[in-house]
């Protein structure tokens, strides 16, 4: 195994600094051995070789000062940090750092449920905190709140925020529903934003914006700081709830079906996060794909229409709730009914129409009250468990869906993939989330994910289509979609990068941010 | 909406937020954030390293592994290994090394678990667990969520009675009297 150091740090160096940290958070939580300790910190779900990412070590902080400490020393050494809390962030890296020699800071031992405060329907979490354990603490304290969650429940409060991540109830956006932070700035310096700012507040996590400019976003999708904690607010837990779905019967009524949902969504008549699913995700939920296609090549459409009929859905599947008052529920339900049904063919499903051990139905009703589950997870074992994921979105409009689907069904089917999609309406924009899904085990088949990832990018920009999230091997081509007005965006993210992190040492690259004086391979 | 309706809303609307306040036994906020750079004492999450092998299979081992088309692990597993080996519970032919070895190398759809979700102390009591323990002995997943529960005495009386309170439920009622008295006059008159 050849030897994995940050670049441009000595050997000796390198090991006086791990000497360092070891005193700071005890021997037992580094880990350097690239064949024994480290091996759970690589990707293998990714289009390259999990090695060509691996740590040179691994911390693991348990407090605040721990990780003030650790980066004293980072400054010192000039130690590369590539920090998460949870690290399940698959089809975009995972656990892995963006390059080999990093340090990982790995904060999953930070995980206290700091406050639940049924008053006013909030929590403050640390970075470890995931999504079944806050759902757990819920329960067992016998809170009457909702938590949102992602569609695999494994993943962290605080870190799906952090990448724009989106759930399925009405407080399905999770960076718009988070509220407060608490940042390590890269000199050790403790920032709490909004009202945590001002000494005796009791409203950190109720108003967000406090005083003079909102710096959160900043600390989004970035690597201007490390959260330490951060506030979500809590749905109460409406007095009725009414999940339903419905299914379509051509491929092509997604454009007057997206026609449909705009206003509903626009006018928040139906409040949570919609997902419409066409029959590939579907099925790839419920069924491996060899019980499904045996022959060589991608799966046929003449195929995938037998699919539906076999599993009683249809070529899209919309999944939405209604939330409130159970008079309010069932007037809006006649409404929403009747504008969804109005597409020749579509068939309504609610509550115990599907089969009991319907997975499809059963997960997505989960989600939509906030009960955490892996369901979804199974569409990873539709070739071996390489995923990569891409969320371009444009405006919630018939056109666009339509034009999107066909676009990217046309890329993935020439290099040899089936198109695994699903619509998310979230407020006004459509978010089409297109997996690539292949045997990372077959390194053609990983060559042909990654030359069609990078040319999914390429047609997104030349369409306008923005990617809300990237893989660590596409951050900068995904950022360089974002080269409008000669570039702004990318310069004024280097001016705060440079002030803020004068050493470079928080997650060189995350983003396609890299430190002005980073001399180091850039892939 | 109507007068009559408004205040019968704003009646349940009060009722509901009474009910809402029953169940605060329990302290609203368990622990002030406090305003210091040390992260303040927390809930009572068990430490990480500290728990059980039931603790940890449930909070990242059992929404794959559980019995059920549900679980991706289990899922997977059927199809591979046959329905008799879909569920890793209770898999005594399971060497305890190789369970350790997946879980900290994964296994095509299942991701590496690190030493910081699970330590190696708590990895052998969780082996320990899975070799050992038959799935109907495992945690069932909470159900949660509203509906699954049953409605409340208050949301009975506020979405149940009282909007039908004059439209239809008084009215019955004053049928019914006068059905009652009708027939009993004409019985006395007979």
């Amino acid at each position: 195994m050849p030897e994995y150091l940050p670049h441009g740090v000595a050997r000796e160096d390198f090991q006086a600094a791990l000497a360092e940290i070891r005193k700071i958070v005890g021997a037992a939580w580094v880990f350097s051995d690239p064949d024994t300790d480290l091996q759970p910190y690589l990707d293998h779900m990714s289009a390259v070789a999990p090695e060509t990412r691996m740590p040179s070590a691994a911390i693991s902080a348990a407090s605040v000062a721990e990780v003030q400490a650790v980066l004293q020393i980072a400054n010192q050494y000039k130690l590369p940090l590539w920090t998460y809390g949870n690290g399940k962030n698959f089809a975009y890296g995972g656990p892995a750092p963006k390059q080999a020699g990093y340090l990982v800071l790995d904060l999953k031992r930070m995980n206290r449920i700091l406050e639940v405060n049924e008053e006013s329907g909030y929590c403050l979490v640390e970075p470890g905190v995931s999504y079944f354990q806050l759902y757990q603490h819920l329960q067992e304290k016998g809170y009457q709140l909702w938590i949102d969650c992602a569609a695999p429940g494994w993943g962290g409060v605080i870190g799906n925020a952090l990448e724009h991540g989106a759930g399925y109830t009405p407080y399905a956006d999770h960076l718009l529903f988070s509220c407060g932070m608490e940042v390590l700035l890269a000199d050790g310096q403790l920032l709490r934003t909004g009202m945590g700012a001002m000494p005796g507040s009791t409203s950190w996590q109720l108003f967000k914006y406090g005083f003079g400019p909102y710096v959160d976003g900043m600390f989004s999708q970035g690597n201007f700081g490390i959260i330490t904690k951060m506030g979500f607010w809590l749905m109460p837990k409406p007095p009725a709830y009414k999940p339903f779905m419905v299914t379509y019967e051509k491929e092509e009524d997604i454009g007057p079906l997206m026609e449909i949902l705009r206003p509903l969504k626009m006018n928040m008549v139906i409040q949570n996060g919609v997902v419409i699913e066409h029959i590939s995700y579907s099925a790839s939920v419920q069924r491996l794909r060899k019980q499904l296609w045996d022959k060589p090549g991608i799966i046929p459409d003449e195929r995938w229409r037998e699919i539906a009929k076999e599993l009683k859905l249809g070529m899209w599947n919309i999944y939405g709730a209604l939330y409130g008052l159970p008079e309010n529920v069932e007037m809006t339900w006649q409404m929403v009914q009747h504008a969804l049904t109005s597409i020749p063919g579509a068939k309504v499903y609610l509550h115990g129409d599907r089969p009991a051990d319907d997975p499809g139905w059963n997960y997505r009703e989960k989600l939509m009250r906030g009960e955490p589950n892996m369901t979804e997870f199974n569409l990873v074992n539709w070739a071996g468990g390489g995923h990569l994921n891409f969320t371009p979105m444009a405006a919630m409009t018939g056109k666009n869906a339509w034009e999107m689907f066909n676009t990217f069904k046309e890329l993935l089917n020439r290099h040899g993939f089936d198109m695994i999609c699903e619509e998310v309406a979230m407020f006004r924009t459509m978010i089409t989330l297109v997996m690539i899904m292949f045997d990372p085990r077959d390194e053609d088949a990983r060559q042909r994910a990654d030359a069609c990832a990078r040319e999914l990018v390429a047609i997104a920009k030349k369409h306008g289509y923005g990617e809300l999230k990237a893989n660590l091997t596409y951050m900068d081509i995904i950022a360089d979609m974002y080269d409008g007005q000669d570039n702004a965006r990318r310069k004024v993210n280097q001016v705060i990068k440079d002030a803020l992190d004068p050493n470079g040492i928080l997650s060189p690259g995350k983003s396609g941010i890299w430190p002005s004086n980073w001399t180091g391979p850039r892939t | 909406m109507t007068r009559h309706t408004a205040t019968l809303r704003l009646v349940a609307a009060a009722l509901l937020g009474f009910a809402g306040s029953v169940p605060l036994a329990h302290s609203a906020t368990e622990a002030p954030a406090g305003d210091i750079a040390t992260s303040p004492v927390a809930d009572a999450t068990t430490p990480v390293g500290e728990r059980s092998g039931q603790d940890v299979f449930v909070l990242f081992c059992r929404a794959c592994h559980a019995p059920g088309p549900q679980h991706p692990g289990t899922t997977k597993l059927g199809y591979t290994k046959g329905q008799d080996k879909s569920v890793i519970l209770n898999r005594q032919d399971l060497p305890a090394e190789y369970i350790t070895q997946v879980v900290r190398n994964g296994l095509l759809g299942m991701p590496p678990v690190r030493p910081t979700d699970v330590t190696d102390e708590e990895l052998t009591r969780l082996v320990e667990y899975i070799r050992t323990t038959p799935a109907d002995k495992v945690p069932a997943e909470h159900p949660g969520g509203a509906y699954t529960y049953p409605p409340t005495l208050e949301q009975i009386i506020v979405f149940g009675i009282m909007p039908r309170l004059y439209t239809v439920i008084l009215p019955a009622v004053a049928v019914l009297v006068l059905l009652t008295v009708v027939l009993v006059r004409r019985r006395r008159k007979r």
